[in-house]
């Protein structure tokens, strides 16, 4: 079984018309084995950008950790939060510092960049395990990416509202999940517009 | 080939362990304690090559000490889930620590126990219950069929020795005796089986 598949997971995030939503499973696992029912996959960046993380849980622990310590030092020296899309290359060049001895993670970035007058740009980024980035309209990553990625082209539409893009997101991961066998067990959605971030555990088949 | 798991409920945790050290074809003991004491209210119960595991408890609870003396106080039971974490994942890359172990223990000031389970890559999760090794293949199913919300220390106990009873019955390895360690918000209770 490869690197990236030991533990298992499964993450979407899509953009909506000022907003955007980023779902994980919730599943940790020791190749079939599961572990825990309630991994934390997605964290928070500031109250404009989330990131995911896919890949090997010890990794996801300590790169999460690496973004949290430069994204604070980056506060302290600009004395703002970061911009959701300067985050994205703040990823990206981070992961290939360490390109011959990578984290094995695969990070999918949610965020709002504000454009002022009320309007907010969604930003969307996937990368691979060293750093290269795209953007798109919808973000797949985990053992489930392969899954994910036709039922997302499927649920899409341009210019969702929240609630349809809750839908969407939530409806893509949990028929991803229900296929993968390393992922599921649980799920959390995460919907970010420019007010709030609303936070919904899905339940899910337990298996 | 060790065998460990645990078991948490809202204010004890019990973890339990074999007691055999193993070479080649060999029992060369069987009454190892592998469940180390950090301090009067945290033990970490360690799975792996032995050597690794002797030299990663008395590290860690060196490391432990050392801040207790340099600041007054000691780590609490999360940041020393997490402080072990760093040390296996930054040992991962550069001489790692072939130990797997649960972290249990009881925390006075939120007045709760918790169980944490690592492995030897340095992942860490909080965990109601857990287990490494084969033990884990055998032992899951009877901590899930125990387990539920609020239970009580006596369940607790009865689950451990089901699970006990489980591996003696179906693990190849003849594993004779086992300790167990209770804790509490009174401190740690050492019981050996077998």
């Amino acid at each position: 079984m490869s690197i990236m598949d030991y533990n298992g997971s499964a993450m979407v995030a899509m953009k909506g018309k000022n907003c955007v939503a980023i779902a994980a499973d919730t599943r940790l696992s020791q190749q079939l084995c599961t572990i825990s029912q309630n991994m934390q996959k997605v964290f928070k960046v500031n109250d404009r950008c989330l990131f995911g993380l896919a890949g090997l849980a010890t990794d996801v622990a300590t790169y999460s950790k690496e973004l949290k310590m430069k994204t604070n030092m980056y506060k302290l020296t600009e004395n703002r939060d970061i911009k959701a899309s300067t985050f994205t290359d703040l990823v990206a060049t981070s992961l290939y510092e360490k390109r011959f001895g990578p984290y094995f993670v695969v990070p999918v970035v949610a965020g709002l960049d504000d454009k002022g007058d009320g309007e907010y740009e969604p930003v969307i980024a996937s990368y691979d395990y060293i750093g290269c980035k795209e953007q798109s309209y919808f973000a797949c990553a985990g053992t489930s990416q392969s899954f994910l990625y036709g039922v997302c082209e499927s649920f899409y539409k341009e210019d969702m509202n929240p609630d349809e893009l809750f839908e969407a997101v939530s409806q893509s991961l949990l028929a991803a999940m229900d296929r993968d066998s390393l992922a599921g067990w649980g799920a959390t959605v995460y919907v970010l517009t420019p007010t709030e971030i609303i936070v919904k555990n899905i339940k899910t088949r337990q298996d | 080939m060790d065998s460990v798991f645990g078991i948490c409920g809202d204010d004890w945790a019990i973890v339990a362990s074999d007691s055999v050290v193993a070479y080649s074809i060999m029992k060369l003991k069987s009454n190892e304690d592998k469940i180390y004491h950090l301090d009067d209210t945290k033990v970490m119960a360690i799975a792996g090559d032995t050597c690794d595991r002797e030299r990663f408890a008395s590290y860690i609870q060196r490391s432990l000490d050392w801040y207790k003396y340099k600041n007054g106080y000691e780590l609490d039971l999360e940041s020393t889930a997490e402080f072990t974490r760093t040390e296996l994942a930054t040992a991962i890359r550069k001489g790692p620590y072939n130990v797997n172990l649960l972290i249990a223990g009881y925390d006075e000031k939120a007045e709760k126990a918790s169980l944490y389970w690592l492995d030897y890559f340095g992942t860490l999760q909080e965990v109601k219950k857990g287990a490494h090794g084969y033990a884990n293949y055998f032992t899951s199913s009877v901590l899930d069929n125990h387990y539920k919300k609020d239970m009580t220390l006596d369940e607790g106990i009865e689950c451990i020795k089901d699970c006990i009873k489980e591996l003696q019955t179906r693990f190849l390895m003849s594993q004779p005796g086992f300790v167990i360690k209770i804790i509490t918000k009174d401190g740690i209770k050492v019981e050996t089986v077998g």
